[in-house]
């Protein structure tokens, strides 16, 4: 029996190891022969058999992203579109959850094994440049191309003097309220905390206004509203310990001390639930907030209010694009896929049907988009917002920057020393930080 | 408890074996890291000779106005070298950047020629990767229609950047993509010191009798530690193992920054000097399984799957993350400089994370937890092990519950009732006219007790299925029999459940001790080591290196400090456990 045992073993470790044996060379081979052709052949002559091959065989261009329902399904609907007219060139689109999406891809792609475009928020292009993961887009994204969307969403896209993606949605933040308290959305801040006082009751801890004012995302409207900033891009400096700072935290510290109109440490879904249960009649909330408000809700949105009149809250852009990788074999058909994802076409069934903030200028040229609340005053809202850091160094910016919000708005710190704290922070994160 | 059988002791010939093994593991492995080494400086040293040849044309490049003529004197200057190793040389015009900041320029077309009949895979690989990197760099500057070019310069020395400046005041010319290489040529090792192992060898047999069996291959073992650390600086402690690229800030609008990296180098090297490190004192065991082995192959075929797949799975990860620990952000070898990192951290009052601080907190952490969840975990087990107790087995699924939730389920939940506003706890405390407290605020200690009893919450339910087991399985004749003698409850639990219920809740504390002291879903879903990171353990610390400062290699000299840290604790309290089971016996 042992015995029998041991050559069932052994035969079983043979089969295993002919199995790799016969699987493993093929596409080793396969990347080499591809490499070695990529390496050696001029460029011109690379694109010239990419011409010649197309009409033999269809290439394949792998988009990965990250959208679900509504969104997802426009894209799938952009893609069917595309493979039933382009048999030369076909679109494979896979979703991956967000929340590993960026994981995955940072690992398959420098293997070769990620895909030719993925859609991701523009601050990870730094990152994703730098680590060689991505490629510019060069001459194909030539001035009339990028003419088609808002200058906001393109800048953000810039990095290194390069292009490396085109955009395909932005994502701001705007003032949400609720209509059955309050008719009238506020002009002005002013005018935002006295009506807020009229709702703050500690009996019934209800405030004037809920958002998660110790986050830098949603601190960014009173920053750059003041005319800070986190990030000096030409003197690639953190500048966090400085006087419109200073200025931004004390108004935001105003609403919770002298108005009393902001709950200490809410954020997240305790926002949500605040504002769906009516115990606050503003929030500042981004487009993605509109699926989470309750069905009973009379809701509205509106833009958010200015510190005084022509002087904007200036809240962070997230510019959402397409992006080429590096691994790229296929990058000429690639580029076309997303010139198609990112037309004025595409765009118009990426909003009717995904409800996304399209970055195409056009859209908002026509009067039929324009009157949809929600379109206008997000389309409005981008007008003041500024992009996001590009670059990576802000990244280790956020928490000590959080941290002192939290520290200078609900515990009483001094702005200047908190700020200054964060700063030296961040300055050594920033020195710490790896390549 | 039967006596354990006495290991039957191994002969001198599997001994020998063994010994030889682990000698002949380490000895290949430094052979490998050193050779790579070797063969990355040969390829430097030959893409240097490369660039002389490549700086001929670039001088042409520059002394010529006209492009035609600077490619043609530049292609007569490298045929005159003879084997033109480097294909391209490359001169950019800008035309500045548009509104949006990108780039845009007209490009000079150049020099291109086939690649010399492939005289060295190597070169060519180094070269074409060099080329790659180039190209992108020069893919942002529109358009390129000709073949790209690639400057290879020696050293940084003025005389071979000279003609780059002149090429820079040329108004068309926006700027050349240059490689400035340094070949680092690691010494030869002394010969000698290879041998050191095999001296290793010789004290593990000649020393077996008269030092013992277990500790005559750690001191061989110890031999051949030396030998390691002496061949060490035989290694070249350059960036990327073997070349080092040096741009040039000023001459280079877009730097193409390549590197011909000793792969693999420095993992090799840390495997090399872990497994001397650990495997000395394995040898005996290893010894006794070739015993076995001679004796008796079958088990060790049953057994062999599993131990490949824990190879695979737990030991070669292992060893890449001790390796990555000794290497910085591009790979390059950098010693104990990670190390050396966290610990300065300990002596810099200043520093966000601190790493004196964070073990100091790591241990409180992992004591006060162990110590709530076999005191709860103990105490519920008693009361359920009541036998006048109704619907105990209804309590015991319920006070499971909280174990089988999973852990950042239970942390979130957590994390909202201790939100400030609005969170029950909060409710509570206001119900009895206490003060709202801001749990996850800026108090180290109200974040701490957040942390904490989260951590309770998850950790009690193990520690009281283990002692429920073990209660039950202590005969109650024993009881009977205290209970005969007069013996108060105290006195029972002291001198009969106690000492029973011992060996049982010891292996699960030392389990305890090691997952506490790992705890990272809790302390980053609910305080999220705040504030300012003050209740950060070393595993979330390890995870700020990873993912905030990207930096690998730091976040591995964690791990790694972590891993002998436990194991160190492990080695200390297996000694103690074995004594306490002898106490039992």
């Amino acid at each position: 029996m042992k015995r029998l045992l041991f050559v069932a073993m052994t035969l079983l470790f043979v089969a295993c190891g002919k199995k790799e044996a016969a699987s493993t060379p093929a596409p080793g081979a396969a990347v080499e022969a591809a490499k070695a052709g990529e390496a050696v052949a001029a460029p011109e002559a690379a694109s010239k058999t990419a011409e010649a091959a197309a009409p033999v065989a269809p290439q394949t261009v792998t988009l990965w992203h990250s959208y679900r329902d509504d969104e997802r399904k426009a894209l799938d609907t952009l893609v069917a579109q595309w493979n039933k007219l382009q048999p030369g060139v076909q679109i494979q689109a896979l979703a991956v959850p967000f929340d590993a999406i960026i994981d995955k891809f940072q690992v398959a792609t420098p293997n070769g094994n990620g895909p030719d475009l993925i859609i991701m928020a523009h601050d990870k292009i730094g990152l994703w440049a730098r680590d060689g993961l991505l490629q510019p887009l060069g001459d194909f994204a030539a001035k009339d191309r990028l003419g088609r969307f808002l200058p906001q969403t393109v800048k953000p896209l810039v990095f290194d003097k390069a292009i490396w993606g085109l955009p395909m949605a932005f994502k701001t933040v705007a003032l949400f309220y609720n209509r059955k308290l309050v008719p009238q959305p506020p002009k002005t801040i002013g005018q935002l905390i006295e009506v807020g006082k009229g709702f703050t009751s500690e009996k019934t801890e209800s405030f004037g206004l809920a958002y998660d004012a110790a986050d830098l995302y949603f601190h960014a409207p009173f920053l750059y509203g003041m005319g800070g900033k986190v990030w000096d891009e030409d003197a690639k400096k953190i500048t966090i310990d400085t006087p419109e700072a200073i200025k931004a935290a004390e108004l935001v510290r105003g609403f919770y001390t002298e108005a009393k109109i902001l709950p200490k440490g809410v954020g997240g879904f305790v926002v949500t639930a605040m504002f769906n249960d009516g115990k606050t009649p503003f929030t500042i909330q981004g487009p993605w907030f509109i699926s989470e408000i309750a069905k009973d809700i009379d809701w509205g949105v509106a833009v958010l209010p200015e510190i005084e009149p022509g002087k904007p809250l200036r809240p962070y852009l997230g510019s959402e694009a397409v992006l080429l990788t590096k691994q790229s074999k296929v990058r000429d058909a690639a580029l076309k896929v997303m010139d198609y994802l990112t037309s004025d076409e595409a765009a118009i069934t990426r909003l009717e049907m995904g409800h996304q903030m399209v970055a195409n200028a056009k859209i908002y040229e026509n009067p039929r988009w324009l009157e949809k609340p929600v379109v206008r005053v997000f389309h409005a809202q981008a007008e003041t917002s500024v992009p996001m850091p590009t670059a990576v160094e802000p990244s280790v910016a956020w928490a000590p920057y959080s941290a002192a919000l939290r520290k200078i708005i609900f515990s009483g710190a001094d702005p200047k020393t908190a700020l200054a704290e964060a700063q030296a922070t961040a300055d050594q994160a920033v020195a710490r930080l790896g390549k | 408890m039967a006596p354990a059988p006495q290991p039957p002791q191994p002969g001198l010939v599997p001994f020998a074996a063994a010994t030889l093994l682990l000698a002949a593991t380490l000895v290949a492995a430094l052979t490998a890291g050193h050779a790579a080494l070797a063969a990355s400086a040969e390829q430097a040293t030959r893409l240097v000779r490369a660039a002389s040849l490549a700086d001929a044309a670039a001088h042409q490049a520059a002394i010529h106005q006209d492009d035609a003529t600077a490619r043609d004197a530049a292609l007569a200057a490298m045929a005159k070298q003879q084997a033109p190793l480097l294909t391209h040389v490359a001169v950019i015009a800008s035309g500045g950047a548009d509104e949006f900041g990108i780039e845009r320029g007209s490009g000079v077309a150049f020099v291109s020629q086939k690649l010399a009949p492939a005289e060295s895979g190597a070169l060519l690989e180094a070269a074409k990767s060099h080329a790659t990197a180039a190209e992108d760099a020069l893919q942002k500057h529109q358009p390129m229609d000709g073949a790209r070019l690639l400057v290879v310069l020696p050293d940084a020395t003025q005389a071979l950047v000279q003609p780059f400046r002149a090429a820079q005041n040329r108004p068309e010319i926006g700027g050349a993509v240059a490689l400035v290489l340094r070949p680092v040529v690691p010494p030869d090792a002394p010969w000698l010191l290879w041998l050191l192992p095999l001296v290793a060898l010789a004290i593990a047999l000649g020393a077996r009798k008269p030092l013992g069996e277990r500790i005559a291959p750690t001191v061989a073992m110890a031999v051949s530690a030396a030998a390691a650390v002496l061949l060490l600086p035989a290694l070249p402690t350059a960036a990327s193992g073997g070349v080092q690229v040096l741009a040039d800030g000023w001459l280079i609008p877009h730097s193409a920054v390549g590197t011909v990296s000793a792969a693999g180098t420095s993992w090799v090297l840390g495997s090399a000097l872990l497994l001397t490190a650990l495997l000395g004192p394995v040898v005996p065991g290893l010894a006794a399984i070739f015993g076995a082995l001679r004796k008796d192959p079958v088990p060790y075929f049953y057994v062999g799957p599993a131990l490949f797949a824990t190879g695979v799975l737990v030991f070669v990860p292992f060893a890449v993350g001790v390796g990555l620990s000794f290497t910085g952000p591009n790979g390059q070898f950098l010693g104990l400089a990670n190390y050396r990192e966290v610990v300065e951290t300990a002596m810099d009052p200043t520093s966000a994370t601190h790493f004196g601080r964070t073990l100091a907190m790591t241990v409180a952490w992992t004591l006060i937890n162990v110590v709530l969840h076999v005191t709860i975990g103990l105490a519920l087990a008693l009361v359920l092990n009541q036998p006048k107790l109704r619907g105990r087995a209804f309590y015991r699924l319920l006070l499971i519950v909280p174990w089988a939730v999973p852990s950042y389920i239970t942390a979130l939940t957590w994390k909202w009732l201790f939100n400030t506003q609005y969170g029950p706890i909060n409710a509570m405390l206001a119900l009895c006219g206490a003060q709202k407290v801001d749990w996850l605020g800026d108090s180290l200690a109200t974040n701490f007790i957040a942390n904490l009893l989260t951590n309770v919450w998850l950790g009690f339910p193990f520690m009281m299925v283990v002692s429920l087991g073990a209660l039950q399985s202590i005969p109650a004749d024993l009881y009977e029999a205290a209970d005969i003698d007069g013996a108060s409850a105290w006195q029972k639990f002291r001198h009969v459940t106690w000492p029973l219920l011992r060996p049982a809740l010891f292996p699960a504390v030392i389990m305890g001790v090691i997952w506490t002291f790992n705890a990272f879903n809790v302390i980053y879903l609910v305080s999220g080591g705040g504030p300012d990171h003050k209740t950060d353990i070393l595993i979330t610390e390890a995870y700020f290196a990873f993912s905030v400062l990207r930096r690998h290699g730091l976040a591995a000299a964690y791990s790694v400090l972590i891993f002998l840290l436990l194991l160190g604790y492990t080695l200390a309290t297996q000694r103690r456990s074995k004594a306490t089971e002898a106490v039992n016996e």
